[in-house]
């Protein structure tokens, strides 16, 4: 019975981690796959650019607090 | 809670500590004396990710309850109303397939006064014309309309800021989904003047296929178990974008939305906690939001996440090394440094460098065990947090799969993100489909 049985568990584990590494193969290769889907969108034209990293900061102008409700 | 919730809530506690201590058993026995140094640096990985595992969890657990006590017992809402005006800034770009739902769902809150301010950032499509149909007033609602250029959601959020009429503000996305209480939730928390902002909870709402199956999982085991242990210290670190309340005074005091990280909210979140304010968690203030259902768009929203949050917190890195203004919003920081890098390298190696070594030594057995009392403390977990937010109890089997097939993929995005982020790879903002569920 202990062979079969230890087996069995080998058999079982040697799946679970076949599985976990295909699953990360699989992941690594979507990322691929995303990064290519990206690469391959249509830019805008240098210049016009819409997307750009870095916008200027913006600060919110101040402006009073007319009609709020009191703090209780 | 109710009665059954409160006996999957034990069980999972009580099943989770058996898991435990089953698991400490089981590495205690595994052979080391000849197997090599292999084994030895597997079991030593193995011990660390172990330790770091249940410290996570049991933290996050026990401060979750503490923050349920406190919000549902000791302070509940029906005996704290607090109803101020409030100001609900709604960004649009190209949201033509959801804006009138989401609208609509504004429109039915259960709250006194609210205006609805809708900032069209630019969209190309129909929204506008969408929105300026149901301009107006609504009894004591407003919904008002305003066009700027394209400029992405930061600079349209700090435009709504700047053109609120009232001193608290909701910021939302265009595709999400309020629950009526929200606002009345949400809301009492702003009695105590240190409290600058209000986390809200968000909820998957296409649950539709697995992979938004188990993000709405991830949402409420994941995300929504560490903001509320957060919560209770007051110290959330991401506000998301879906659902946060604000003080409008001290938005234009930090200085509003900054746009130059790819994650707006995460930066908003921790200029507030740096600047001294209270960040809290509000489990009833619920907005749901349109998940991704392709597996690329879900790689592509978290890619950006997991740059955002790098960017983010290198903006204030002296911050991780000193707790320069308390504890908790050092532990906070460091919880963010340590999900965005540490985790997602932990979980991959730790299992893969386990496994391998195990196979080799002879004790594969070992991985068996180990799977199984892994995936019985994730379906605990699981089970303990889907209890607390009296959520759908069919998603607790599909803990089973959560960590090694949605976790490892989802982690290994975000390695190879953060590799790119620290090579300065260029990226852009790019905007995720939607299908127009809600």
């Amino acid at each position: 019975m202990e062979p079969a049985s230890l087996g069995l568990n080998t058999l079982l584990s040697i799946i679970i981690l076949i599985s976990f590494i295909v699953t990360v193969v699989l992941a690594a290769a979507s990322y691929t796959a995303y990064k290519l889907r990206e690469r391959r969108r249509p830019r805008p034209a240098l210049g016009s650019e819409k997307e750009n990293l870095y916008f200027e900061r913006y600060f919110p102008p101040a402006v009073d607090d007319t009609g709020s409700a009191p703090h209780t | 809670m109710r009665p059954r919730y409160l006996l999957v809530l034990f069980i999972g506690v009580l099943v989770m500590l058996l898991a435990v201590t089953a698991m400490v058993y089981l590495i205690s026995r595994i052979p080391f004396a000849g197997q090599g140094l292999v084994l030895f640096i597997g079991v030593t990985m193995l011990l660390v990710f172990l330790v770091i595992l249940i410290i996570r969890y049991l933290s996050l657990m026990w401060l979750g309850y503490l923050h349920h006590i406190e919000t549902k017992i000791v302070d509940p809402p029906e005996e704290s109303p607090y109803e101020p005006l409030v100001t609900i800034i709604v960004p649009a770009f190209n949201e033509e397939a959801v804006i009138d739902s989401a609208l609509q769902s504004l429109l039915e809150l259960d709250y006194p006064v609210y205006e609805i301010l809708v900032v069209d950032d630019g969209s190309t499509d129909g929204t506008a014309a969408r929105v300026a149909a149901l301009e107006g007033r609504y009894g004591d609602v407003t919904i008002r309309l305003v066009s700027k250029e394209n400029g992405g959601k930061a600079a349209a959020l700090n435009t709504g800021i700047a053109l609120a009429r009232h001193p608290f503000v909701l910021c939302m996305d265009g595709d999400s989904r309020l629950t009526p209480p929200t606002l009345r939730h949400a809301m009492r928390h702003f009695r105590d003047p240190r409290v600058a902002a209000v986390a809200g909870n968000v909820k998957v709402v296409n649950r539709r296929n697995l992979w938004t199956k188990l993000q709405a999982l991830e949402y409420i085991e994941g995300l929504n178990m560490a903001r509320r242990a957060q919560g209770f210290l007051r110290a959330v670190n991401i506000i998301p974008g879906p659902i946060g309340i604000f003080r409008r005074d001290v938005l234009t005091e930090v200085g509003g939305y900054e746009t130059d990280t790819f994650a707006e909210d995460a930066d908003l979140t921790l200029k507030l906690l740096t600047a001294g304010y209270h960040v809290i968690f509000e489990d009833q203030a619920i907005a749901y939001t349109e998940a991704p259902e392709q597996l690329l768009d879900l790689l592509k929203q978290r890619y950006r996440w997991t740059r955002g949050i790098l960017q983010s917190l290198m903006k204030r890195k002296a911050w991780l090394f000193l707790p320069k203004h308390g504890a908790a919003i050092w532990v906070s920081l460091l919880f963010m440094f340590f999900e965005a890098i540490l985790w997602p390298a932990a979980n991959i190696m730790g299992n893969l460098v386990f496994a391998v070594a195990a196979l080799e030594a002879g004790v594969a057995t070992y991985v068996l065990y180990w799977w199984l009392l892994l995936t019985l403390l994730d379906v605990t977990a699981a089970a303990y947090t889907i209890a607390m937010e009296e959520e759908e109890l069919w998603l607790i089997p599909y803990a089973v799969v959560y960590r090694y097939l949605f976790i490892a993929t989802i982690d290994v995005t975000k390695l190879f993100a953060t590799v790119e982020e620290f090579l300065g790879v260029r990226m852009t903002w790019g905007k995720l489909q939607r299908a127009g569920r809600i």
